[in-house]
């Protein structure tokens, strides 16, 4: 198990905890400058600004209390970099042998091994500058590898590579982790990425970790506005719940329109909410009778792939986000211009109680 | 007719130099190159400053500081015996205060393209800072501490001027080729500084050549 937690002030601000199991992939997610790669690098040591703990199974490698300091070196860590890292002037197999411990044969063989397990096999002999971005990144992850680490940690492994290598290292990493039994953690920017690869995902902004859980979990469940937003959450409003007392559900003030919401809102004030894009649904005249419906005027409809992405104008100027099939928009004939009506399921309003404080600070 | 005195002289100048910078010149890149301090620009003008400054201003300043009324020429006199300035031993270290930027300014060039995740990477592989510099670090910097000594014999070879103010023209102990050129030309024996200025040209052209292809290596990496 690797449990970490870190507080720093300087060069960047940090407020991060992070759990991570044995076998288990935890992707830290959050835009550039969040502070992931500073967490990550922190983890291994070769950052030390940090106060706090962080310890993996039996050893303790930071504890700022107990004056424990381990130097990265003396850390087993198999850490994998975006830039790939790679020594230039060594071969392929030397690069990994650079990190296997032991007698030189017995190196020279683990090295071999785990460039095969990496798909590398033939290339020992090459220089790193002949290889691809692909092929560097498995010299990366076998140099991480042949270490036996007791983590591995990967700093946005995957973001100098091309799509299509992309995909090829996902399934690859996705092969290998079967046969990991320990703590991994992936810092990545992409949301996609996390929700494809991780068990977990911890959320990190501007230093601070601002939710953990599974990825589809946080998305669906943001607790707060900056994370709702960082998932790719286009619809995140502030309102004023109304008294409690409107069961089963609550009822927002949103600039005006009467939203009801399913869940409890559990006081009355300032509250923010999202609403998943492919949530907002087109109503047809029939269903005259149910809650949330709201007359809108398109303002822009964006082709996505199989979806188009389209902007309206809600009575109370706020700009609704709504993804629709492009086959459901040709028959309901919507265009830039007109007026359409939508609906907003009770259900499907999530609400963020642990607000205003923090949205204000969001960009 | 070729002062062989001279040209042994002026290499022997060259090599102590060199050798002497190899470890100076690396000890005052690296930090210099890893350094993040405002003031970082202020020692690098220092070191560079004899790149700009007249020889014979360097030469002098050189020359008070090693005269017997300086400290420095003081305590040197009174322990070896004999005087600093217009030794060999005072050439030798003009010759390395002069030759600072020649030096370091390849290695830190060198030292500041190594990519800071590749040593960390390195610290990774279970190396302890030493093995890191050893291993990782020095080789890939290996090009442009070579083309520093390069640049460094090669501009021994050619001083002039602070030379002639620290070391005089002491036939053995200070004339070096690039004196005994001058003293050929006021003797008006132009064969002779001919044939040591050609000498001198493609010594300097055959330096140069090489550093260059160093620093291709280096680039190539």
């Amino acid at each position: 198990m690797l449990t970490v937690t870190l507080h720093q002030t300087r060069p960047i601000d940090l407020e991060a905890t992070l759990q991570c199991a044995p076998g288990e992939l935890v992707a830290v997610v959050g835009p550039s400058g969040s502070g992931k790669s500073t967490l990550l690098k922190t983890i291994a040591g070769l950052l030390s600004g940090a106060t706090g703990r962080v310890r993996v199974g039996e050893s303790v490698w930071l504890d700022s209390r107990a004056g424990i300091l381990v130097p990265a070196h003396r850390r087993r860590v198999g850490f994998v970099f975006q830039s790939y890292a790679l020594f230039p002037h060594m071969t392929v197999l030397h690069n990994v042998m650079a990190a296997a411990a032991g007698e030189r044969a017995a190196r020279e063989a683990a090295a071999r091994e785990v460039l095969a397990a990496v798909n590398m096999a033939g290339l020992e002999g090459s220089r790193p500058g002949a290889l691809s971005g692909g092929q560097q990144q498995r010299v990366g992850l076998a140099r991480a590898l042949v270490r036996k680490p007791e983590v591995l940690l990967l700093d946005e492994p995957f973001s100098a590579v091309d799509q299509m290598t992309r995909e090829r290292l996902y399934e690859e990493l996705a092969e290998l982790r079967a046969n990991l039994a320990i703590p991994t953690v992936l810092v990545t920017h992409s949301i996609a990425e996390a929700q494809l690869l991780a068990d977990s995902m911890v959320v990190l902004h501007r230093g601070r970790t601002l939710q953990e859980g599974q990825p589809e979990f946080v998305y669906r469940h943001p607790v707060e506005p900056d994370v709702a937003r960082l998932m790719g959450h286009k619809n995140v409003f502030e309102g004023v719940a109304a008294a409690a007392h409107e069961a089963p559900g609550g009822v927002i003030d949103w600039n005006g329109l009467r939203l009801h919401v399913s869940a409890p809102l559990r006081r009355a004030g300032p509250v923010a909410f999202c609403v998943a894009a492919d949530d907002v649904r087109l109503a047809g005249p029939e269903l005259t009778d149910a809650p949330n419906r709201f007359e809108a005027i398109v303002d822009k409809a964006i082709p996505v792939g199989p979806s188009v992405m389209v902007y309206a104008w809600l009575p109370n100027r706020e700009r609704i986000a709504l993804s629709a099939p492009k086959h459901v928009l040709a028959r309901r004939g919507v265009s830039v211009g007109e007026t359409v009506l939508l609906s907003i399921a009770e259900q499907d309003i999530h609400v963020m109680e642990s607000t205003p404080a923090r949205s204000s600070r969001s960009t | 007719m070729m002062d062989w005195t001279a040209l042994q002289l002026s290499f022997a100048l060259a090599l102590a130099t060199s050798l002497v910078l190899l470890p100076v010149g690396i000890l005052l890149a690296r930090p210099l190159a890893r350094s993040r301090s405002r003031h970082r620009w202020l020692l690098e003008a220092a070191l560079t400053l004899p790149l700009v400054l007249p020889p014979t201003v360097l030469g002098y300043y050189l020359l008070v500081a090693m005269g017997a009324g300086s400290p420095l020429g003081a305590v040197y006199e009174r322990w070896i015996g004999h005087a600093l300035a217009f030794s060999f031993e005072g050439l030798l270290l003009a010759s390395i205060v002069f030759n600072i930027p020649f030096a370091m300014i390849p290695m830190l060039r060198a030292f500041e393209a190594v990519n800071a995740e590749v040593l960390q990477a390195a610290r990774l592989c279970g190396m302890g800072p030493w093995q890191a510099f050893l291993r990782v670090e020095l080789p890939l910097c290996w090009p442009g501490v070579m083309s520093g000594m390069v640049m460094t014999a090669a501009h021994t070879l050619g001083e002039f001027g602070v030379v002639l103010m620290v070391g005089g023209n002491i036939p053995g102990e200070t004339r070096t080729v690039a004196i005994a050129i001058y003293d050929r030309v006021q003797a008006f024996d132009m064969h002779g500084a001919g044939m040591m200025s050609a000498f001198l040209l493609v010594v300097s052209l055959l330096a140069l050549g090489l550093a260059a292809r160093q620093g291709r290596g280096a680039r190539s990496l």
